[in-house]
């Protein structure tokens, strides 16, 4: 059994940046924490490397108390965001040089070493040096030196994110298809969301102190447990809008600032808000959930607004409009095909019943 | 305000016998208040070109011209270029607004337009309410607009920026740069962005300069790379997902040509023109590209179907990145993706029928690599 278990962790230095943290990683789970830059994601990894001393609590690896023990003793592998590969030694003796350390024969290094960069598709490249290799390739170096380690925990910080968009889908597919990966526990660190859905057994979002919410994809995307996970989560990041809760009962309106922006509450969210009383709210809008009508098109179900274009980008992959709603800034996802210019008049359809209500203050999902 | 024109450029680095050809024969210009980025991935030439334009590079051979002027030998003071870099250096003891003062405080101007200059400067990058404080008090997107603010304020005839958005979080990202395509419309000024990052150059560029392999490999709107990239290098890098490639040879089929990939019965309409072209040009080997947005799932709204084929597969990975699912897919031995609705849900194994308009499906030359039209 090779669990990860930290329980009540703490490290801080004039503030608390990791307070009272609990996680357990099981064996064979991929977990991802995501979080905005500089929040403590390395630091957790540093503190479980044995990197940095924790201030108060306990990490385990599976029966074992290691919180006490130096690194090299840790059963851990770590990948750094800046790769720390050898610049004098080869790709080969990089990915090796965990294994000379453990003064393994040469035949079973070569043989270990052969397989790992045959799975990372880098065996061609075991004779150059660091300098001599792409980002990508010296990140897969870098993965294969943690790979052959054998460790009973990888941790892994930010190895693909500053990489292009094509090799970032490639190694995306190779972490999902590494069975290495599947064995262990593994936590990843991002600040990227889409590495961290497409990736996350289950994601942990981290925000100030600790992780803010544990769940899947689906549950920390859909169900947002406060505002700071929905904006940290999606690109372009979701419209929030200031807005009163207008009306009685459960013919409820959202109303935003002194504009004409706004819509009803659908039924199933108005029964929830209405119980808490509440007036002023965050309304959460998804750029997916604001569709930009075409000529004569409707749209059943959704609350039709009007609006202005201020800005359209057809980007690689879709094209992003803000408009102009009532005094308000939407942000709407449209396909990469479409073409608007400036000032022109659209049809905004927002599907309402995907919209998110945070608490105008803490920031609380209300209908969770 | 300057138009740059770079003509037959090239630079080749010499070190210890070695020669390096960092930028071959490149043709660029950069209109007078034009936004251009130059994208490519590391070690492409891009960096190179921008070191040689602000001077701080020699030209191996070729001319730099701003607007008429050859400025192959004005040490970079004499451009009139600023250069903006991720992170500027700020004095921590100033204010902002000391900071934002102190280039021009050393050229001589005089306190009163001074104040003025800082203060439509701060109104343009609305950053006027934190023009007391210092900078440790900043939070990321401050210090980013502050540091434009610092290569800005001496009013530069030309000005470079350097992969300045490349660790601003994802989640900021889009804004930070619609934000800096604001400034730059307001500006009216001469711009060039170096990025390795396709989102980033599509999104503030009027056009986008393509490098790889030291060349320039295209010059365009998003819509001209997008639709006709002229090469392969070119479909691959711009798009995300990349363009799903397959190498494919023609065949004269029953009434039309069609395309067939290599070693396997995958096969690609194409529009009954182009196949006609392609039948008469002799030519044996094809490479089939075709986007991930362009493979519709069966089933999915895609208004009226346009001619077209199907293509049939297995799902090997189902990725949910929220707003999207990308499947990745396998179809006889070839691997490719396709971008479907956030809703999508497949498991492994499972198969799936695409659609593709004939239209969108784009060929090149195997040998050369260049686009068929």
């Amino acid at each position: 059994m090779a669990r990860l278990r930290i329980e009540g962790l703490c490290k801080g230095w004039d503030f608390p940046v990791i307070d009272n943290l609990d996680l357990t990683v099981e064996e064979g789970e991929f977990f991802v924490v995501v979080g905005p830059s500089g929040i403590g994601k390395t630091t957790l990894l540093r503190l479980i490397a044995g990197l940095e001393s924790a201030d108060a609590g306990r990490i385990a690896i599976g029966d074992h108390d290691i919180t006490n023990l130096p690194p090299y003793k840790r059963p851990v592998a770590m990948t750094f965001e800046s790769y720390a590969l050898y610049p004098h030694l080869s790709v080969f003796e990089n990915i090796a040089s965990p294994l000379r350390a453990r003064r393994l024969d040469a035949a079973a290094i070569r043989a270990t070493v052969t397989e790992v960069a045959k799975l990372l598709r880098i065996e061609a490249l075991l004779d150059r040096r660091p300098g001599e290799i792409s980002g990508g390739q010296k990140q897969r170096t870098a993965l294969g030196r943690t790979l052959v380690a054998k460790p009973q925990v990888f941790l892994l910080d930010e190895p693909i994110s500053h990489l292009d968009a094509k090799i970032r889908h490639d190694l995306r597919l190779q972490f999902h298809a590494l069975e290495e990966l599947r064995r262990v526990a593994t936590l990843y660190v991002t600040h990227d969301y889409v590495e961290a859905l497409s990736l996350g057994d289950r994601i942990g979002v981290m925000g100030r102190g600790g992780l803010v919410q544990i769940g899947s994809a689906r549950d920390v995307f859909l169900r947002p447990r406060s505002l700071f996970v929905a904006e940290h989560l999606g690109q372009p990041a979701i419209n929030a809008v200031a807005a009163r809760l207008t009306g009685e009962g459960t013919a409820l309106h959202v109303r935003a600032g002194n504009s004409g922006f706004g819509f009803p509450v659908v039924a199933a969210h108005a029964a929830a808000l209405a119980r808490g009383d509440i007036q002023r709210v965050t309304v959460g809008i998804r750029p997916q959930h604001v569709k930009v009508l075409r000529n004569g098109e409707d749209a059943p179900g959704h609350h039709v607004i009007d609006g202005r274009v201020e800005i359209y980008e057809a980007l690689g992959a879709n094209g992003v409009l803000v408009a102009d709603a009532g005094g308000v800034n939407l942000t709407a996802l449209t396909s990469p095909e479409r073409d608007f210019t400036h000032r022109q008049p659209v049809r905004l359809a927002l599907q309402t019943d995907a919209v998110f209500y945070f608490h105008a203050e803490s920031g609380d999902n209300l209908l969770l | 305000m300057a138009s740059i024109r770079l003509a037959q450029v090239n630079k080749i680095y010499r070190s210890r016998g070695h020669a390096v050809h960092a930028v071959k024969d490149l043709d660029l210009t950069v209109e007078d208040g034009e936004f251009v980025a130059i994208l490519g991935p590391s070690g492409c030439g891009k960096t190179s070109t921008l070191r040689m334009i602000v001077g701080l590079e020699e030209i191996t051979s070729g001319d730099i011209f701003f607007d008429d002027r050859r400025v192959n030998d004005l040490d970079p003071q004499a451009r009139n270029v600023a250069m903006a870099f991720e992170t500027y250096a700020l004095y921590p003891s100033f204010t902002i607004e000391e900071n934002l003062s102190f280039p021009l405080e050393v050229r001589g101007v005089p306190a009163a337009e001074r104040r003025k200059k800082v203060h439509d400067l701060a109104a343009l990058l609305r950053i006027e309410d934190i023009l007391g404080q210092k900078p440790a008090a900043l939070s990321g997107g401050q210090q980013q607009r502050v540091s434009l603010g610092r290569a800005l304020i001496r009013d530069p005839a030309v000005f470079i920026l350097d992969e300045v958005m490349s660790h601003i979080d994802a989640h900021l990202k889009l804004q930070m740069l619609f934000e800096l395509k604001r400034i730059h419309q307001e500006l009216g000024k001469t711009m060039i962005y170096v990025t390795h990052d396709q989102v980033e150059a599509l999104a503030l560029a009027d056009r986008v300069a393509v490098m790889s392999h030291a060349a320039l490999q295209q010059v365009g709107t998003r819509n001209e790379l997008y639709h006709e990239p002229v090469n392969v290098f070119v479909a691959d890098f711009i798009g995300e997902p990349p363009t799903n490639f397959f190498p494919a040879e023609l065949d004269a089929g029953d009434d039309q040509p069609f395309l067939r990939a290599k070693n396997a019965a995958l096969t690609f309409a194409v529009p009954v023109e182009r196949a006609r072209r392609l039948a008469a040009g002799g030519r044996r080997d094809y490479v089939v590209g075709l986007r991930p947005q362009n493979l519709h799932l069966d089933g999915a709204e895609s208004g009226a179907a346009p001619a077209g084929g199907m293509l049939t597969a297995e799902v090997a990975i189902n990725e949910y990145v929220g707003e999207r699912t990308i499947l990745t897919l396998v179809a006889d031995g070839h691997r490719f993706r396709a971008q479907a609705h956030a809703e999508t849900s497949f498991g492994r194994g499972e198969r799936v029928c695409l659609r593709y308009a004939s239209s969108d499906v784009m060929v090149f030359d195997a040998e050369t690599e260049a686009l068929i039209a």
